[in-house]
């Protein structure tokens, strides 16, 4: 190895960092960490209470002052993911892997294994791009809770077939205390290690994007006509209608005037509903 | 960088939703950056735990939603260096579990049959704390001197010090595995 060139050295040392990184990173499991994240907070915050209810106020303003003397930086950043190069995975990993990416509203990584350029994936009403899709569904509140994926190919097929099952929040059920929907799932194919087509089993006519359907998920209703009746001049930036299979159907506009709308109103929504 | 701005983009969104957004998109990234501070997965795993648990105590107190990025890189470094020290601490009353100048030669035999890479990441792991929290922050995270010097909460000048004194052993570490 020639390491004279402080450059060439610069850049060598740049390339075992992010292998090495990429060892770890592709070795952890987000979803259970997260899980883990989640339950000790919860401890944690019940734990919080108690002692603050039996806390005296001077310990509690002593606790106030440190958190706030002790502020966090306000350091601007410009780093990015890095995202994981091609490696040796198995179908079931490349489609867990997507599908977390979806369930974590990244676009970018859950485009790493698609073979075009996401017009494949049959995800959303409306079959916007993946990053609209993504981009309205996290300011709709639909959350993809995944779970384990398992192959359902034949053996010796040319197209592996994977299926992986997921729970669902959407307009902020969780925050109302409302249980995930079960049962749905997204059916990846790959062929070559690349993902040649992506469909989910959630049927976004029945699951709520039209009134007259609403004995199994009836929040969608209720939240349009709460809008209607809340922000009425805004609902037709919001949801566009009367241009697919029936006069009932409608799905949401993905532009990102609606989008920043979704995300502003499903809050309020969610507010008012407690 | 969007995902930060997905905490910027709404403003509304709680700390909880917050918080978990940050999680997905980050865990990853940071356990991969722990893993270049620490010596082993675990630990990381645990250093980033702690970050997220740190952001989620402090959330609002954050001066700027954009800080929230900024926050868990430094908490990871910061948290990387004090499990080390703990570790290096524990290491020194372990009867000497450290390798001695002597031992040296054998580890650098085993070294050379590694390919250059092992190589050059074993050179990392040996270097002073400082120079390898410099380093990796300048070539994983690709922090310019002054972010580094912020979040080390250093000058740029010792910055700048400690990344060449640190490529400097490298090379030189390079050239004896010759």
């Amino acid at each position: 190895m020639t390491v004279s060139n402080p450059t060439e050295l610069e850049r060598r040392v740049a390339d075992v960092l992010h292998h090495h990184a990429e060892i770890a990173m592709t070795t952890t499991d987000t979803q259970t960490r997260y899980d883990d994240f989640i339950a000790s907070t919860e401890s944690s915050l019940r734990r919080r209470r108690v002692t603050w209810g039996i806390g005296t106020a001077a310990a509690a303003a002593a606790v106030v002052i440190a958190l706030v003397l002790g502020g966090l930086p306000g350091l601007s950043s410009n780093e990015e993911d890095p995202l994981l190069p091609a490696r040796a995975r198995t179908p079931v990993q490349i489609a867990a892997d997507f599908v977390n990416a979806l369930a974590a509203y990244d676009a970018a990584k859950a485009a790493l294994d698609v073979g075009t350029s996401g017009d494949n994936l049959v995800i959303w009403p409306g079959d916007p791009s993946l990053r609209e899709g993504l981009a309205w569904a996290e300011a709709a509140g639909f959350k993809i809770l995944p779970k384990d994926c398992v192959s359902d190919s034949p053996s010796g097929s040319m197209t592996s077939v994977v299926t992986c099952p997921y729970d669902w929040h959407f307009l902020g059920s969780d925050h109302l205390g409302q249980p995930p929907r079960r049962g749905d799932f997204i059916r990846v194919e790959l062929r070559g290690g690349r993902i040649v087509l992506a469909t989910t089993a959630l049927d976004w006519t029945w699951a709520g994007l039209r009134r007259d359907v609403n004995g199994d998920h009836p929040m969608f209703p209720l939240f349009v006509s709460w809008l209607e009746r809340e922000h009425p001049d805004d609902v037709p930036a919001m949801i566009v209608t009367g241009e697919v299979v029936s006069a009932e159907y409608q799905r949401p506009a993905y532009t990102e005037e609606s989008i920043a709308l979704w995300a502003k109103y499903v809050d309020e929504w969610v507010a008012s509903q407690q | 960088m969007r995902e930060v701005s997905v905490v910027v983009d709404h403003p509304w969104a709680g700390r909880s939703d917050a918080v978990a957004s940050l999680f997905h998109t980050h865990h990853r990234r940071l356990v991969g950056l722990a893993s270049l501070l620490c010596d082993d997965q675990a630990t990381s795993e645990d250093v980033v735990q702690e970050a997220f648990a740190g952001l989620y105590r402090r959330w609002w107190q954050l001066r700027d939603p954009h800080s929230a990025v900024a926050y868990l890189n430094k908490a990871v470094v910061n948290g990387s260096r004090d499990h080390l020290r703990r570790g290096r601490r524990a290491d020194a009353s372990m009867l000497r579990m450290v390798p001695q100048p002597e031992a040296l030669s054998s580890a650098e035999q085993d070294v050379v049959a590694r390919d250059e890479g092992d190589r050059l990441w074993q050179a990392i792991r040996v270097l002073p704390q400082r120079q390898r929290q410099v380093l990796v922050l300048r070539y994983y995270l690709d922090q310019s001197e002054s972010e580094i010097a912020a979040t080390l909460k250093v000058s740029r000048g010792s910055v700048k010090q400690h990344a060449s004194r640190g490529l400097v052993a490298l090379a030189r570490c390079m050239e004896v595995a010759r």
